[in-house]
């Protein structure tokens, strides 16, 4: 191993240390009064980290560049294990607006502590938030800590109407693609790559709106639609995992394709109501080699990944390599195949479809698929993937008990409030419908001791006929 | 962007008020573009470890890392054919095709920005990725995205999503969903009666989730983040990191080798059938072409097992299985095999035999043979040895008539196996070197054909009498001389009566006449007795000579035959064979008559 890579497994090692640190210091201090022994104890050992960095490396400085961060220098990868502790300091230094902080020498015990405790702090005023942190800092008087503001370059700006529009360029060009493709016509992927950027781009600074786009169905062509909303799911979910950009991108391309080998099965059979006969099954059941075919020619001429040829193949073979195609040689599952095929029966299952009697809600939909981990899916990447959505994920439709209706905006990521998502009230108690505000359930009520909303249980959208994907493209109009 | 459409972007940029920036500040952002500019017009030409490169990157470094120390950040400006700092123009090239800000304007680029902590190593990556977009063809090249994958610490780009609206969609509507707002947010949802009665039975049930507000809770920031692991166990944890590693490990090459097979096999359709055939035949041929022949080896003999799987149910198949072998058997391939192996492209060579005997059979020895002192690769050259010796130990003449007399090395490396092989079929192979024009293969060969027990190794040596070369014929007499073997006799009788033989050196007459004479059969004898008593007063003298050597071969006999014969010659009118044979007689043992019956019987 070279001296630079022995130097960044390192400097991962450590900050992955010095966040846990201040994670747990930071839950401590919530708990706790400033003096209390554990977190006396949880502040000395973080000190202890930075002490011993500072040593070795003259510099401890934490920076934060859109959805990366780096430690001195060295970008920190997170996996699934501590991608928590990544999530945790992106949401504190986004609050008060901070690009970088560096612990100097000569730092003392009690100036990190107080320092902990007010990048904790909740501040009243919305603006000037970096400027009113710099203050408290000079009023407490800690000098070796030093921080500065967000860059001012905006690599990316995400918003809602941002994230609707590549969503819907995404299947116009998936449309492109198709056509040309089934000219013959040479293709480029240089724009699907690009288009994968903006996908990520928009997962990483809105991640629960753009999962909220997923409730969008059966727009202009299923196929086009289903796969852009397995394209965003199979990036968020990847992205949990522990890939990197370049596999995210790959990764995105073969979710994007994977159903690719449906554009020549006929309509008729592939919106058939009722059961299919054996031999309209067999046609069905060709489309993942029929796929892989027609891309293994697309990567003739251009620069297809692999793995999107492994997707198309794979992603209606099951965990144990039962289902469909049956593998002569071939006796494992790609990992981009495993992911896809999660988010492919996630979203299939719940989008109305004329073969089907009824629309599966999000929760039933995730509770019907961990019944078959190990069997159809892969366990822990399913585990993974219901993490990710939550107990009730995003776009469920939920009555409060207060009476109001929901929309689930955004899970809640702690395992322990998983019932009390982010909701977007659409009606009041008495039933009347309105542009209501995104509610935090997790939030108590004033001198109640108790949650002021809960989750009285999912409702049907069908029933009600509740379009729940239009309150996601209001937001965004 | 049309070049008038350019200028009028820049005359807007001229408009726009220019803020007041220090003159020095615009001259050191310039150096710094210049010295950008310059270094990629150099990594253009030469490779990133070339010294030029290495010292233009390292001046670039320096500068800019100095006026990042006094500014903490560069960012740029980029329009068409121009970079501007804080909207002063700083760089401008009109050529687009050698454009800097053209090749990052292109591909969306609205800024680009270099911060204070850059490495050396990170200028460098940049560098390399602005070569490898130069590199590919613009329909395959987009600096954005290859900036975005490397996700720099220090270098960062702002390219808006609008762009990719001028790549899709070009001339039609965009796709959109106008949602009826006044139908959402106004009228009633009246709840069902199932889920009111849920409803009311919740606001009756005690609340699950009530729990302890922790005094001071409402000081803190809501946390949003999960908790370590939530969901997985150590052991989960360290699966899905195997998974990751796995996936990381299996190279595209080898799933793509694996997939197409496994679409071999599935497809029915016998035109599809045949034109994954036609993808399977590029696949190889890239293989090839980068030396990788341990994939190309899997990729064919997959193949060939799904023709022996298909056989069965569709001759079809099968046919068109053999069509696309047949067509990969052409003398072009072998072109395309040297290729790489020449352009020492070949980094593990432990399979390309195997894929020979599968793809040329016995083609591969030949091709192989006139490799072999061309590949530098000293690897190749002992795996060929081994090759060499496995198929000579099943054919040994396959492997013979790859010696040639311009391959020296590899003809001695041929021999060595053949003498090392105690069989017929080895010895046969020696045949070959009787027409060769090369002595030293040709020594090597008798000497090794001298080794063998076999009666054949004799009859191959018999073939080096005619040789062109006498040390050549001698050497061959010599190691056939001793051979009782009647067959062989009868060969060289002819050699000896024949008139040409006077025209031989002496060496080489005796040489011969030793294979009679150490043969010790009659009818060797019988030859050589008449030879003498053939010989008269006006014989020539070069037909004296050739007695005078049988008279040699018979004395060195010394036996009681010699000695018959040496008395019938005693009396010969020609003088000299009469006092040879005196001298001779004398100089044979009193005692042979026993040895001489022996030699009688053969």
């Amino acid at each position: 191993m070279t001296g630079h890579k022995e130097r960044e497994k390192r400097i991962i090692k450590k900050a992955v240390n010095i966040l846990q640190g201040i994670y747990m210091a930071h839950k401590n201090m919530k708990l706790y009064d400033l003096n209390n022994r554990l977190v006396n104890s949880q502040i000395s050992s973080v000190f202890d980290e930075i002490q011993e960095l500072l040593k070795s490396e003259g510099e401890v400085s934490f920076m934060l560049r859109l959805s990366t961060l780096y430690l001195n220098g060295i970008k920190v990868h997170f996996s699934f294990s501590n991608y928590y502790l990544f999530k945790f300091l992106n949401l504190q230094l986004s609050k008060k607006e901070i690009g970088l902080i560096k612990f100097h020498e000569n730092l003392e015990t009690t100036q990190l502590k107080q320092f902990l405790f007010l990048l904790g702090k909740k501040e009243t005023e919305q603006e000037k938030l970096f400027e009113t942190f710099l203050d408290r800092l000079q009023e407490e008087k800690i000098k070796n800590i030093s921080v500065e503001k967000a860059q001012s370059l905006e690599e990316f700006q995400s918003n809602e109407k941002n994230a609707k529009k590549v969503f819907f360029l995404g299947i116009t060009h998936l449309k492109e693609m198709f056509d040309s493709l089934k000219k013959q016509e040479k293709v480029s992927l240089t724009t699907t790559r690009r288009l994968m950027q903006s996908l990520f781009n928009n997962i990483v600074q809105n991640e629960s709106f753009t999962y909220g786009l997923t409730t969008i169905k059966n727009f202009d062509e299923y196929t086009l639609n289903h796969s852009i909303n397995v394209c965003i799911l199979s990036i968020s979910l990847g992205r949990k995992l522990g890939l990197d950009r370049n596999e995210l991108a790959e990764l995105g391309i073969a979710a994007f394709f994977h159903d690719f080998g449906k554009t020549d099965i006929p309509k008729e059979i592939l919106d058939k109501p009722g059961k299919l006969d054996d031999q309209e099954r067999e046609i069905i059941e060709r489309h993942p080699h029929l796929g892989a075919e027609k891309l293994i020619k697309l990567k003739e001429t251009s620069r297809l990944p692999v793995r999107a040829i492994n997707v198309a193949m794979e992603h209606h073979v099951k965990a144990d390599l039962t289902g469909y195609p049956k593998y002569q040689k071939k006796r494992y599952i790609n990992l981009y195949s495993k992911i896809v095929k999660i988010c492919d029966v996630y979203d299939a299952l719940t989008t109305k479809r004329p073969y089907r009697d009824r629309v599966f809600a999000r929760d039933e939909t995730l509770n019907m698929m961990i019944e078959n981990s190990g069997t159809e899916f892969d366990p822990i990447i399913l585990k993974v993937f219901a993490n990710l959505m939550g107990q009730y994920p995003v776009g469920t439709l939920v009555l409060l008990n207060t009476g109001e209706i929901g929309i689930v905006y955004e899970a809640n990521p702690e395992l322990s409030r998983q019932l009390q998502p982010k909701v977007k009230i659409i009606t009041d108690k008495n039933g009347n419908k309105l542009d209501g505000d995104i509610l935090d359930l997790a939030e108590m009520g004033p001198q109640t001791d108790r949650a002021k909303r809960t989750i009285v249980k999912s409702l049907d959208p069908e029933k009600y006929k509740i379009p729940v994907s239009d309150y996601f493209l209001a937001m965004a109009q | 962007m049309t070049e008038d459409k350019n200028n009028l972007a820049d005359q807007k940029n001229n408009e726009r008020p220019i803020p007041s920036v220090d003159k020095q500040e615009i001259a050191d952002v310039e150096e710094v573009i210049r010295l950008l500019s310059k270094t990629i017009s150099t990594i253009k030409i030469f490779q990133p470890e070339h010294a030029t490169v290495k010292n233009q990157i390292e001046d670039l470094w320096v500068k800019l890392a100095a006026f990042l120390e006094k500014h903490q950040v560069l960012e740029i400006e980029i329009q068409e054919l121009t970079f501007l700092y804080k909207n002063n123009p700083i760089y401008r090239e009109k050529k687009t095709i050698k454009s800097l800000p053209f090749l990052l304007y292109k591909d969306g680029m609205q800024k680009l920005s270099f911060y204070k902590g850059i490495k050396k190593e990170e200028l460098q990556e940049f560098m390399e990725i602005v070569k490898n977009v130069y590199e590919l063809p613009p329909e395959e090249s987009d600096i954005v995205n290859l900036l975005w994958e490397k996700d720099f610490a220090n270098i960062r780009f702002f390219a808006p999503d609008e762009f990719l609206e001028t790549k899709i969609g070009i001339g039609k509507k965009p796709l959109d969903i106008e949602v009826d707002r006044e139908a959402l947010f106004s009228g009633m949802i009246e709840l069902l009666s199932e889920d009111k009665a849920e409803l009311q039975s919740a606001r009756e049930e005690p609340d699950i989730l009530e729990e302890e507000i922790p005094d001071g809770e409402e000081l803190w920031e809501e946390s949003e983040f999960g908790e370590q692991s939530p969901t997985l166990t150590e052991q989960e944890n360290r699966i899905l990191d195997a998974m990751l590693t796995a996936n990381r490990q299996v190279t595209p090459e080898d799933e793509l080798v694996l997939l197409i097979t496994e679409m071999l096999n599935l497809e029915e359709d016998s035109e599809r059938f045949n034109e994954i055939l036609t993808v399977i035949s590029h696949m190889h041929k890239d293989l090839i072409l980068k030396g990788d022949f341990t994939r190309a080896y899997q990729l064919l003999s997959n193949t060939l097992e799904i023709k022996m799987i298909t056989a069965y149910e569709s001759k079809d198949k099968e046919s068109l299985v053999n069509n696309f072998l047949q067509k990969l058997r052409t003398k072009d391939l072998q072109e395309l095999i040297k290729k790489p192996l020449l352009d020492d492209k070949v980094e593990d060579f432990r399979f390309l035999f195997a894929y020979l005997d599968l793809l040329l059979e016995s083609d591969a020895l030949p091709l192989l043979a006139e490799l072999y002192d061309k590949v530098n690769s000293p690897e190749f050259r002992k795996r060929s040895l081994s090759y060499f010796k496995e198929k000579a130990a099943k054919n040994p003449e396959i492997l013979a008539r790859i010696a040639d007399d311009s391959r020296t090395e590899l003809t001695k490396e041929v021999i060595a196996i053949l003498s090392a092989i105690p069989e017929k079929r080895a010895i046969q192979g020696f045949a070959v070197f009787i027409h060769s024009k090369n002595k030293a293969n040709k020594t090597e060969a008798i000497k090794s054909l001298g080794k063998f027990k076999d009666i054949t190794s004799k009859k191959i040596l018999l073939g080096f009498l005619s040789d062109s070369d006498e040390n050549i014929r001698i050497m061959a007499a010599h190691q056939i001389a001793g051979s009782k073997d009647d067959s062989i006799i009868e060969q060289v009788i002819p050699i000896v009566v024949n008139k040409n033989i006077r025209q031989k050196s002496r060496k080489e007459q005796q040489a011969i006449f030793d294979i009679l004479g150490r043969s010790e059969t009659t009818k060797a004898y019988e030859t050589i007795a008449k030879i003498l008593t053939k010989l008269t007063f006006f014989s020539r003298s070069k037909n004296t000579q050739v007695g005078l050597c049988a008279i040699r071969t018979i004395q060195a006999l010394d036996s009681e035959k010699s000695r018959q014969i040496l008395e019938q010659c005693r009396h010969s009118k020609n003088r000299k064979i009469r006092e040879a044979c005196g001298a001779a007689i004398e100089n044979l043992s009193p005692h042979q008559g026993e040895k001489g019956q022996e030699h009688d019987r053969t």
